[in-house]
């Protein structure tokens, strides 16, 4: 009887151990330059079905069928030739553009630009704008916009009007699930505006100290907030800093740092969150937090080889490295978003499709001989792969280089 | 009645043994914090072929070239300008030669932004030099921090370089530090307890005048009396009465030159010392605060080549008329600093950023500069009497 128990448990755990493997990004699928793209660094994207659309330092970008479908400069109308934000309005396929000249609206081909000499917008320096029903927002370095496409009417909110300590606003991000648009504002931390009572609520450091996090979860982990993303599905809301990733979910706080995390790095450019996934675009690489799970994945590029390193840490922060034959363009992140399955990533280097592959993924957690019981128990051989990731036996993932 | 007495002396000891205890308890580490050194830019960029071409290496000044600082703006032109000729004496590498090209930051809405962008976008400039001027220097590193471009400031907002951003280097002695010196002095140095804060209502006052109630509070000073001004001033006559109501012992100001100059006129023959932030030391103030004993600010370690520092003078008092500012010495090292980089990293702002990060000292005409990590300016300043 207790031989039977014992069976039964070890089965029941090795279950919930094998579900406990994050899924992966195993193929990566690039374009810089050399095919095509206006400029390597590339700052935001925006994904309409099958259609990706990328902003550049030097233009906009459409990707189709996997390769550069279209360019869009100055010359085709685009307001300006650096693009740091796109959202497309699902309803009619337009799409609004930031650039740090002014927006511009893409329908029927062609451009329709606002500019602060122009129309109601604050300022010309946009880094990001989003959609939401009728709603066009904008964030400037002036404070926030937002044009209203059924009217025309344009208003804006900033230090003059609204309870932003500082009024240099950097991302945007709908929540209409919930009644709300979250703000990131550099200097002014978080902000929530409430669509039915038409206020707005910030959210700042509360240690108000600078240089230092006082308690892990005190609240918003620094006041200077680089980009902000709402999660369906959970309803959390995530903040990027340069000091580390925050998150909310309406009550409480919940902070990630690299010294007890998986994250690549404290500086982080952008989130992006769906389901139980939250993705950090930092300086060092991707990461994702399997948030229901606590396990994380960082993405990186192998300086020496160019191979693609996936670097798992396990809740109790033993880590597994993985190679794959691919690899991001670059790791120094500035923007991602979903297409299905599959993400995209603006890097400064270029832009990276990343791919799941659910038999290469089997391929290479089969290839590391990933046994969570002998991880634990023997800290830092990890799960029996040598240095560059691979099986100590030698033998490589198919299609490796 | 014993009983009584012996409850409260058990009260006493437990109280005063609770508090003991306290005492002796470790302080609280905080959570995280920045590691300075640690700072660096991970980002590409450093290849030859991000390197900027042409004939010309540009270095971008943003300044108040409009408007009521619009003097302090020609004086930051006409330095950074000395500069450039005096780097011209030895061209860069493959004969390319540097040029200034100043764009305003005046004008209400975040203007001076795009101005900021067209610096780095259209006319190309490898680094840019800020003014004092606090919201610029931020408007600058966002926009620095994005395309990647070196900036140098001489605002003195402590936080731009608390932020764990690479691009951002300070010249000058930050709000912290200027807060730190005047509350030793005030409170330790002459144990004065009737302190009054002046600061304006915009960006440098508010986060000045935050950084000088930490200093007092850290001493475990009385918090000072506080008076915020809306700007644009237009009524002094409230602000005298309330002074002389007052009668501080210590006047700590965090206005700009023109708002400093409006209140030491206003308060001609009150006593009690003036301490002044950097950012006011500009005419019309200098002009007005001539003979005065009282008056204090903060001013770095001069450097010991006495004679440049001279020579500088009389050079720009030549060229402009009048003698030269603290600040257009220091906006000539900025120039200098950068081209001595582009000497070293050729012309390439993440390289030349490197260049700057890893520079150990310089010794320039307004004094010595070493970054630490985080560009901040880690010379040392000292408490001096206006003259």
């Amino acid at each position: 009887m207790k031989r039977l128990l014992f069976i039964v448990i070890l089965l029941v755990t090795a279950t919930v151990l094998a579900a406990e493997k994050p899924p992966l990004i195993t193929r990566w699928e690039n374009f810089t330059t050399a095919n095509g793209i206006p400029d390597d660094k590339v700052f935001c994207l925006a994904v309409d079905g099958p259609r990706v659309w990328a902003g550049t330092e030097d233009g906009l970008v459409l990707i189709e069928n996997g390769k550069v479908a279209r360019v869009y400069g100055t010359g085709d109308g685009l307001v300006h030739r650096v693009v740091m934000g796109i959202a497309v309005d699902k309803r009619n396929g337009d799409l609004w553009i930031g650039t740090f000249g002014g927006l511009s609206q893409f329908s029927g081909g062609q451009f329709k630009n606002y500019t602060n000499l122009t129309s109601g917008l604050l300022n010309d320096i946009i880094y990001g704008v989003a959609v939401q029903d009728y709603w066009v927002w904008v964030a400037t370095t002036a404070g926030i916009s937002r044009l209203d496409t059924s009217t025309g009417e344009w208003r804006n909110w900033s230090e003059f009007n609204a309870p932003f300590h500082e009024p240099w606003s950097y991302g945007i991000a709908p929540a209409p699930e919930i009644g709300k648009v979250y703000f990131a504002v550099w200097g002014g931390g978080m902000i929530e505006y409430d669509i039915a009572t038409d206020t707005m609520k910030p959210y700042t450091d509360p240690d108000e100290e600078m240089e230092l996090v006082l308690f892990r979860n005190q609240g918003l982990v620094h006041i200077i907030v680089s980009n902000v993303a709402f999660n369906p599905d959970t309803k959390m809301t995530w903040g990027s800093t340069y000091f580390g990733l925050t998150g909310y979910d309406g009550r409480n706080w919940h902070n990630y740092l690299t010294k007890d995390s998986g994250l690549a790095s404290d500086f982080i450019n952008a989130p992006k969150s769906r389901g139980n996934e939250v993705w950090a675009c930092t300086d060092k690489g991707l990461s994702f937090l399997d948030y229901k799970t606590n396990t994380w994945v960082t993405y990186r590029r192998n300086k020496q080889n160019g191979h693609g390193e996936i670097e798992i840490t396990w809740p109790d922060q033993k880590k597994t490295t993985l190679e794959a034959p691919t690899s991001l363009a670059h790791n120094y992140i500035l923007n991602m978003e979903f297409q299905g399955k599959d993400i995209w990533v603006a890097t400064a280097k270029g832009l990276s499709h990343g791919i799941r592959e659910p038999q290469m993924e089997a391929q290479l957690y089969g290839n590391a001989k990933l046994d969570r019981r002998s991880t634990r128990g023997r800290q830092g051989e990890g799960a029996k792969v040598s240095k560059d990731g691979f099986p100590k036996s030698g033998q490589r993932p198919a299609g490796s280089q | 009645m014993r009983a009584i007495r012996n409850l409260i002396a058990l009260t006493f000891w437990l109280v005063t043994a609770e508090a003991c205890a306290q005492d002796n308890s470790p302080r609280t580490q905080p959570y995280a914090s920045i590691d300075r050194a640690a700072i660096n830019y991970s980002g590409p960029d450093r290849e030859a072929s991000r390197d900027l071409g042409g004939p010309e290496i540009k270095i971008g000044l943003i300044a108040p070239l409009q408007g009521a600082r619009k003097l302090e703006g020609d004086a930051l032109v006409a330095a950074a300008q000395m500069a450039i000729e005096d780097e011209s004496a030895s061209p860069l590498a493959d004969g390319q030669h540097l040029a200034l090209v100043a764009r305003d930051e005046t004008g209400l809405w975040g203007r001076a932004s795009s101005e900021i962008v067209k610096l780095v976008v259209e006319d190309r400039a490898v680094a840019l030099v800020t003014s004092s001027d606090g919201r610029a220097a931020h408007l600058s590193e966002q926009v620095g921090n994005r395309l990647g471009v070196p900036v140098v400031t001489l605002a003195t907002d402590a936080t731009t370089t608390q932020i764990n951003i690479p691009w951002l280097f300070r010249i000058v002695a930050n709000d912290a530090v200027q807060a730190r010196e005047f509350a030793e002095n005030i409170y330790r140095g002459r144990a004065f307890r009737r302190v009054l804060l002046i600061s304006e209502s915009d960006h440098d006052g508010r986060a000045g005048a935050e950084e000088f109630e930490k200093a007092a509070q850290r001493l475990r000073a009385p918090a000072p009396m506080r008076i915020a001004i809306a700007l644009p001033l237009e009524d002094t006559v409230p602000i005298m009465n309330k002074i002389r109501v007052l009668e501080p012992q210590a006047l700590v100001l965090w206005t700009s030159a023109v708002t400093a100059t409006h209140l030491l006129e206003g308060i001609s023959g009150a006593r009690g010392e003036i301490y002044l932030c950097r950012k006011a030391l500009e005419e019309p103030f200098l002009s007005v605060a001539r003979g005065k004993r009282n008056i204090w600010t903060v001013a770095p370690a001069v450097a010991s080549a006495g004679s440049e520092r001279a020579a500088f003078i009389d050079r720009f008092r030549a060229r402009t008329g009048s003698a030269p500012s603290l600040a257009a010495a220091e906006v000539y090292d900025a120039v200098r600093l950068i081209a001595q980089g582009l000497r070293q990293s050729g012309p390439n702002r993440a390289r030349l950023r490197d260049a700057l990060a890893t520079r150990t000292e310089y010794h320039g005409v307004s004094g010595i500069i070493a970054f630490d990590g985080a560009g901040n300016n880690r010379a040392e300043v000292s408490l001096v009497q206006l003259q």
